[in-house]
């Protein structure tokens, strides 16, 4: 939470090297001069008109609730798996590590095809669900915050525990000789210790899930209103008017950028105040 | 009534203490680094794992492997200090004391108000709605045997608390501690790397070595006959170990003779102030005394004067004026001759 001290160089060590300044500019480059190229072939005239077209704005509220319900079903089971394996012995936990990280490796397609196969009409538990419950998952806005929530998930799995592993566990130790039982421990003093890296990890799953685009037209496909969230809309209206494509490009930057901005704010002063 | 013998494994020596106490007594548990203090105190109060022994505390058994039996630290009752204060950051000090009878079940408004009477009692309710980085270290290590003793537990368990403290805040956290424990109805053990927390707060020492009881005693039993290096070292006398034989102790190592002013036969340790300490540039003649040849490892301002620390037959302290510090010409490196008179020296038996 402090600010590590003397992050200036000293004048003594000397100017920083070309070879290290140059691949570090080039980088600043790559990432910025597309987005610039969004911002300078914008059509600043229409884009008023076409910012509250319904088509547009339907995909950014689907794509705004669905990103929100996966952040926090991720949260809700990110969460305990990361306490689990931050703060428990267990045999496999290594190997529940590893597992845990291969959707973060897989291609999002692949996972939707997966997600499909497991969920779908002849899948285990697709079977399971439309027996008991009368379900039909894919091709669903359920479908849409599955396909998020999993490639979203390991982010967020991996970032909380990173940040319970970065609390000290003489707190939690105090907290026992207090009386405080596990539950109210972690409730009480890990938790909120943790919070700011339990709200990094947050808000990397809401913009992972927010762009997710693979597994979503995959698993859920693209109806409007049901599964076309931003990235699938955007994709599709590129073929029929690009002015269109970078409109809603554009709102979703915009969005984007507030949302993490406002995030960054509030634990910042969390962390502070 | 605490009864325990916390036996623990340690990666490469075993942790093997027993500590009896009666409610009201407060020990001191002193001992080098490593010697298996801090664990002893985690172990009685649930947080390291016995592996042979018992912890009894009046009727209630807390630990015994043998017969299965380890409570949980929440199913315990001890209030714990830790060298670093770890109040909760996120809490302000009423929450910090609040928290331990709340997590025991206690209503939130009634926790606090608990809070309050403590902090009062301590002196501290002004600093209830800081938070814990707005206190200064002592204030901290007050705020925190504050929430050990809210919870009102059967034995506090006090782990260096003073050690991270400055010089003030220690005279004043060390009274603190001397009034708390002393109204405290329970056990009190209070682990410490300073000979005067022990002399002044406890009424009885433990002193550990490699994971066993050295010596026990009162502080004044202990502090005039250590039978330790680390104990004579800590109240700041000369300790030589050795066999004794008509009034003349041979050091172990074989070189050094003492002669004594006492007279017992057999194991024996001798001990003498450095200020009994006489030291010469050559070897001094005249009456029967000690006369020891080695070298100065290290010179301290001590008091007055100046500690001299000297290697050579036998490893000793020496306190002398800065006058003779100037005349003896003494850096470290310079050999010298060090003498005690025999009527200055203690013995007594092993």
């Amino acid at each position: 939470m402090s600010r590590p001290a003397g992050r200036r160089t000293s004048p003594a060590t000397g100017r920083a090297p070309l070879r290290l300044v140059l691949p570090a500019m080039a980088a600043l480059a790559l990432l910025l001069l597309p987005l610039a190229g969004l911002i300078q072939r914008a059509p600043w005239g229409s884009l008023p008109s076409r910012l509250t077209e319904p088509g547009a704005l339907d995909a950014l509220r689907l794509s705004l609730l669905t990103a929100s319900v996966s952040t926090l079903l991720c949260l809700v089971l990110g969460v305990p798996t990361a306490w689990l394996l931050a703060r428990v012995e267990f045999p496999g936990r290594s190997l529940v590590r590893a597992l845990i990280t291969v959707p973060l490796v897989l291609p999002p397609v692949v996972g939707g095809v997966a997600l499909l196969l497991a969920f779908g009409r002849q899948g285990v538990a697709g079977q399971w669900l439309e027996s008991c419950c009368g379900l039909t998952v894919p091709f669903t806005t359920g479908a849409v915050v599955l396909a998020q929530t999993f490639v979203a998930l390991p982010f967020v799995i991996l970032s909380v525990e990173g940040a319970l592993r970065g609390t000290d566990v003489r707190y939690d130790e105090a907290a026992a000789t207090l009386g405080a039982s596990r539950w109210t421990t972690f409730r009480r003093v890990t938790v909120p210790l943790a919070l700011p890296g339990i709200a990094a990890g947050a808000a990397l799953g809401w913009a992972r899930a927010l762009g997710e685009f693979g597994a979503t037209i995959t698993f859920a496909g693209n109806f409007p209103g049901v599964s076309r969230t931003m990235p699938p809309a955007i994709y599709i209206s590129l073929r029929e008017d690009v002015d269109a494509a970078i409109v809603m490009s554009l709102l979703l930057l915009a969005v984007s950028i507030a949302v993490l901005a406002a995030m960054r704010e509030r634990w910042l002063a969390g962390a502070l105040g | 009534m605490l009864d325990a013998r916390v036996v623990v494994t340690r990666p490469g020596m075993t942790v093997d203490v027993p500590v009896r106490a009666r409610p009201g007594d407060v020990l001191a548990v002193l001992g080098p680094n490593g010697s298996g203090k801090t664990t002893t105190l985690r172990a009685i109060a649930g947080l390291e794992r016995l592996v042979d022994g018992h912890v009894r505390v009046g009727e209630e058994v807390w630990d015994d492997p043998v017969r299965g039996v380890a409570r949980t630290s929440p199913a315990r009752r001890v209030g714990m200090v830790f060298q670093e204060h770890l109040l909760f950051p996120h809490l302000s000090v009423r929450e910090n004391v609040a928290f331990g009878p709340r997590s025991r079940g206690v209503p939130r408004g009634a926790a606090r108000r608990a809070a309050d009477v403590w902090l009062d009692r301590l002196g501290l309710a002004e600093l209830a709605d800081r938070k814990p980085r707005q206190l200064s270290g002592g204030q901290a290590q007050r705020v925190a045997l504050t929430r050990a003793l809210a919870t009102d537990p059967q034995v506090m368990l006090l782990d260096e608390p003073l050690s991270a403290l400055d010089a003030g805040a220690r005279m004043e956290m060390r009274g603190m501690l001397q009034r708390q424990l002393r109204e405290f109805g329970g056990v009190s053990l209070l682990v410490t790397h300073d000979a005067l927390d022990a002399l002044v707060i406890a009424d009885r020492l433990v002193v550990l070595h490699d994971g066993r009881v050295a010596q026990t005693g009162t502080p004044d039993e202990v502090a005039r006959r250590p039978r330790s290096a680390h104990v004579a070292h800590l109240v700041g006398l000369n300790l030589l170990h050795g066999s004794a034989r008509e009034g003349i102790l041979t050091v172990d190592g074989g070189r050094a003779l003492v002669v004594t002013a006492g007279h017992h036969d057999g194991r024996a340790f001798a001990c003498f102030s450095p200020s009994a300490v006489a030291l010469y540039a050559e070897r001094p003649g005249g009456s029967p005394r000690n006369v020891w040849q080695g070298r100065v490892n290290s010179l301290m301002p001590h008091g007055d004067g100046v500690r001299v620390e000297i290697q050579g037959d036998v490893p000793l302290l020496a306190d002398v004026t800065p006058q003779s510090v100037a005349d003896l010409d003494l850096t470290p490196g310079t050999p010298i001759w060090s003498a005690v008179k025999a009527t200055e020296v203690a013995v007594y038996p092993e």
